[in-house]
């Protein structure tokens, strides 16, 4: 593919490629670097013209929570959110056409991310998944809430270079949501599957991602499921509320209550909301009520959140926040989940599933032991080793 | 259709802007305010309220004083409709019980029946259901529909009061908008 000549071609530090089967975008020249929304919001208004990309990370002001979400220890570092404005980026055309854009020179500075939270990595043992999925599941009979995401980080030994592993991917799996940004010394690889939100003008729909299934389980019984449907019934009324904030109320539709995602090596069920903004919705409104993507949290919100914060060790980072680009009046966001992260010697793949009442801890370990499956099948390919 | 103006009781839930918006759908050019957990009186008092709706929402009713206290002051004065937890809490405070099912159900569609008929909805229909806890109806509610997979109270209605046990802003349940305004026109 046409991207990948043209990254190897431009690649310097601060490069991000987002390949899409339309239109694919590499922004070249990082030229201004933004670690806040309000910052990033004047930038979009100054340079209307102008490519943008970058991410916001799980732990992050936007989730006006009551706590303190970056307590915990971090596993590599990195800023809560980072937006780069590009001053030269190429837009690569299905046909295979390439358009090199040019926007004003910037002058803001790289800041190394703080470090001083960085904590050491254990892994998570099935033992202590299972018990604490039980206790979950006690919590959802109480009524204190009704499905928790509940995630941890694997980590694996990696010396190859990351724009490789990043490529074999592309080309053995699909993911409608693909970036990749090499931040100097971390390199984040999306593999995404689910879209967080997708902005036209006015339009905006969102399509959440809930139940999964191997490539060779019983589809017609996941299709039928019970369990599959509430979790994604769940946060389809959750994302329909959240949006319900930022559009006008008529407008707001649910496009596809529930259809299949086949991602080759296994399935997910979707459905799409779809609404047109109010006429004041700014960005940063936006992402107020849509943040963090209620796919990656339970329901309600604040609740699975503040669970989140107690069962789970380690900050999410980058993980389950959302990556995408912004241009001129168009957004796409990803939810940063099959998400991986280099530094130094290693890389860290998180995974993690929503539980219900219905989860069986077991079956809920080997979905999140699948979710890992693509990825770690590339990273054990020959072509990867040194 | 006359201007309604309705208080909605949050609870830290992830559906009160469903509700809100079938509220705002249900009489169009209705002015609806939420009020968050810890919210201050004279603001609901001041705001004057043709229909206070109690919200769904996580937990149980103890959690939640500020609601208890606008039930124990409003109950039978103003028109007043509980959802889920908003049911919950009305029904504790009239006395009635708030037990764990065996079964929690939430995001599962069940079919509703009508033990007797109210106008104009059909006996029969499709709802969204969330939730853990149940109720055990104070001597005060009549008991007007239950699920058919597990006989459990639907809908209730007391004094100026109607109370639903399912979620009718859910984008699964139907007659959403219909069971607002049969609820609303009773009073």
């Amino acid at each position: 593919m046409k991207v990948f000549d043209l990254y190897r071609k431009h690649q310097k530090p601060f490069t991000c490629v987002i390949p899409r089967e339309e239109l694919s975008y590499i922004g070249v020249e990082a030229a201004d670097f933004y670690y806040d929304l309000a910052s990033l919001e004047s930038a979009m208004q100054n340079y209307p013209d102008a490519f943008f990309a970058g991410y916001f990370a799980y732990e992050n002001q936007l989730a006006g929570l009551p706590f303190c979400l970056a307590q915990k220890p971090l596993l590599y570092p990195h800023h809560p959110m980072l937006w780069i404005r590009y001053s030269k980026w190429v837009e690569v055309h299905a046909d295979g056409r390439e358009v090199y854009k040019e926007s004003a020179p910037g002058e803001s500075l790289w800041l190394q991310p703080d470090r001083s939270s960085m904590g050491e990595y254990q892994a998570l043992s099935k033992n202590t998944y299972e018990k604490t999925v039980l206790q979950i599941k006690d919590e959802i009979a109480r009524g204190s809430y009704y499905q928790v995401n509940y995630t941890h980080p694997l980590r694996v030994s990696f010396s190859a270079k990351p724009w490789d592993l990043f490529e074999a991917y592309y080309k053995k799996f699909a993911a409608g949501h693909f970036a990749y940004f090499d931040l100097g010394d971390t390199q984040v690889l999306s593999f995404s599957p689910e879209l967080f939100f997708a902005q036209d003008g006015r339009s905006i729909k969102v399509q959440p991602i809930k139940g999964t299934l191997a490539k060779d389980g019983d589809l017609d019984l996941f299709w039928k499921s019970k369990k599959e449907q509430a979790e994604l019934y769940m946060i389809t009324d959750l994302m329909r509320n959240d949006l319900y904030q930022v559009c006008e109320p008529e407008s707001l539709r649910v496009a596809k209550v529930k259809a299949l995602l086949d991602l080759g090596n296994l399935y997910h069920l979707y459905s799409q909301v779809e609404g047109s903004l109010k006429e004041d919705a700014k960005f940063s409104s936006l992402m107020q009520a849509l943040f963090p993507a209620g796919s990656i949290t339970g329901c309600p919100k604040i609740r699975s959140q503040e669970e989140i914060q107690k069962i789970e060790k380690y900050q999410r980072g980058i993980y389950t926040g959302n990556i995408g680009y912004i241009y001129k009046n168009k957004i796409e966001l990803n939810v940063a989940i099959r998400t991986a992260v280099t530094y130094n010697d290693d890389i860290f793949y998180h995974v993690g599933s929503g539980i219900v009442y219905d989860s069986i801890p077991e079956k809920e370990w080997r979905e999140c032991q699948l979710k890992a499956q693509a990825f770690k099948e590339v990273l054990d390919a020959s072509v990867l080793q040194k | 259709m006359c201007q309604v103006k309705i208080a909605l009781l949050d609870h830290f839930d992830s559906f009160t802007y469903n509700l809100s918006a079938l509220c705002a759908n249900a009489w169009p050019g209705s002015l609806v305010k939420v009020f968050s957990p810890g919210f201050c009186f004279t603001d609901l008092h001041k705001f004057s309220p043709d229909l206070i709706v109690l919200g769904p929402g996580p937990g149980e009713p103890s959690h939640y004083p500020q609601t208890l206290k606008t039930i124990e002051g409003y109950y039978g004065n103003k028109p007043m409709l509980g959802v889920c937890l908003g049911l919950q809490a009305v029904n504790e405070c009239l006395g009635g019980l708030t037990k764990i099912s065996s079964i929690p159900v939430h995001g599962k569609v069940s079919t509703i029946s009508f033990l007797r008929r109210l106008l104009p909805l059909p006996n029969e229909f499709q709802v969204m259901r969330y939730h853990s806890l149940y109720v055990e109806p104070a001597k005060d509610l009549s008991l007007w529909a239950v699920a058919s997979e597990d006989q459990l109270p639907m809908v209730l209605s007391g004094e100026k009061f109607w109370g639903l046990q399912y979620h009718p802003e859910s984008f699964a349940s139907e007659y959403g908008v219909e069971i607002m305004r049969t609820c609303y026109e009773s009073f």
